[in-house]
């Protein structure tokens, strides 16, 4: 009986074993030369998660804010999606003035990011004037 | 089997009842994450999308603040459609130029060229210009010329369908005749028939 159990035990190791090797085929591996945190990561951010699923696989795993080139602030938040399968999103930046008002604007629309498993992405938006300071970010799941 | 009257007419109302049921028209958000995502054709999303990665660029480079003007001189030159989808390159243009005009960063010369904009302001413009002693177009030098072009490429495989929209713009510098500024936005669509949001 208890060998019975056991070779049942070994049996759903190794096929709880095989579905995650199976799971792991196609995500993505990453080589990077940072080792450094990025010299623009904001070290506080607001995050409000209202869809706790989406936020367990898909989550921010940096948030950079820096002048672009031409003036305006440029914000980059890296996105790392843990899933096993491909994960796809929805996104809309805003644009905040220094008293926190949000800046109507034609570049704020809902724009789609799509991460392979196991792999990230850098999600990018430019201040619409050089006034503007604070971004928010809002992320809704496709899939 | 014969059906009884009763039981006929319990049919009937499950018919209608389950007509009833289609989805109603409603307001959604122009652009929205529950808007229509079409395969084969360039959809509101795609297009605010587009002019959305050309503003972003052209305030990432500070282009329109290396104008000999303030706020630059633009003059919207031809912008064409190559694709199969009809949509006016409009829908692109105007929301490209609410965001430069109205907020001070740019202003479109209306009453340049052959075909103006403004047929009225450019007869203003040259008989202000004839009083004033100065040539018709001295008033309204522009800084940068806009055209464009937007391209599809389309494959498939098997019932599975996708198509790449090329939206293209270049800013030329009218003083120098070069090219000052261009960008490419792509979109790609996936899938065997449209669906409801993205």
């Amino acid at each position: 009986m208890d060998g019975r159990r056991s070779r049942s035990f070994i049996t759903a190791a190794g096929g709880l074993m095989l579905a995650l090797v199976l799971a792991g085929c196609g995500s993505v591996n990453t080589v990077s030369t940072r080792t450094a945190p990025a010299e623009d990561s904001l070290a506080h951010v607001n995050v409000q998660v209202n869809d706790v699923l989406s936020d367990i696989f898909l989550h921010s795993t940096d948030v950079r804010m820096f002048r672009s080139r031409g003036g305006p602030y440029e914000a980059q938040v890296d996105v790392a999606n843990d899933d096993f399968r491909q994960r796809r999103f929805a996104y809309r930046f805003s644009w905040l003035s220094p008293a926190g008002n949000v800046i109507p604007s034609q570049m704020s629309t809902w724009k789609t990011a799509s991460i392979p498993s196991g792999g990230s992405s850098t999600i990018r938006s430019i201040a619409p004037n050089d006034s503007a300071t604070d971004f928010r970010l809002e992320t809704r799941r496709s899939n | 089997m014969q059906l009884t009257p009763l039981c006929s007419g319990t049919l009937i109302a499950l018919a209608l009842m389950l007509g009833a049921c289609g989805q109603k028209a409603k307001y959604i958000e122009t652009g929205g994450t529950e808007s229509v995502v079409s395969v084969g054709e360039v959809d509101i999303q795609d297009i605010q999308m587009a002019a959305s990665g050309m503003l972003e660029s052209m305030l990432e480079t500070g282009i329109l603040k290396r104008a000999p003007h303030e706020p630059a001189r633009l003059v919207l030159d031809r912008i064409v459609n190559d694709t199969s989808s009809r949509f006016d390159v409009g829908e692109l243009l105007y929301r490209m130029r609410e965001q430069l005009v109205n907020s001070g960063q740019a202003e479109v010369v209306t009453t340049w060229g052959a075909n103006a904009e403004s047929q009225e302001a450019q007869g203003i413009a040259r008989r202000e210009a004839f009083l004033n002693g100065k040539t018709e177009q001295e008033s309204a030098q522009p800084d940068f010329t806009l055209t464009g072009k937007i391209t599809q490429l389309k494959r498939s495989a098997g019932n599975v369908r996708q198509t790449t929209y090329t939206f293209r713009l270049t800013l030329t510098n009218v003083n120098t005749g070069r090219e000052a500024w261009t960008k490419t936005v792509d979109m790609t669509k996936q899938g065997t028939k449209s669906g409801v949001g993205f």
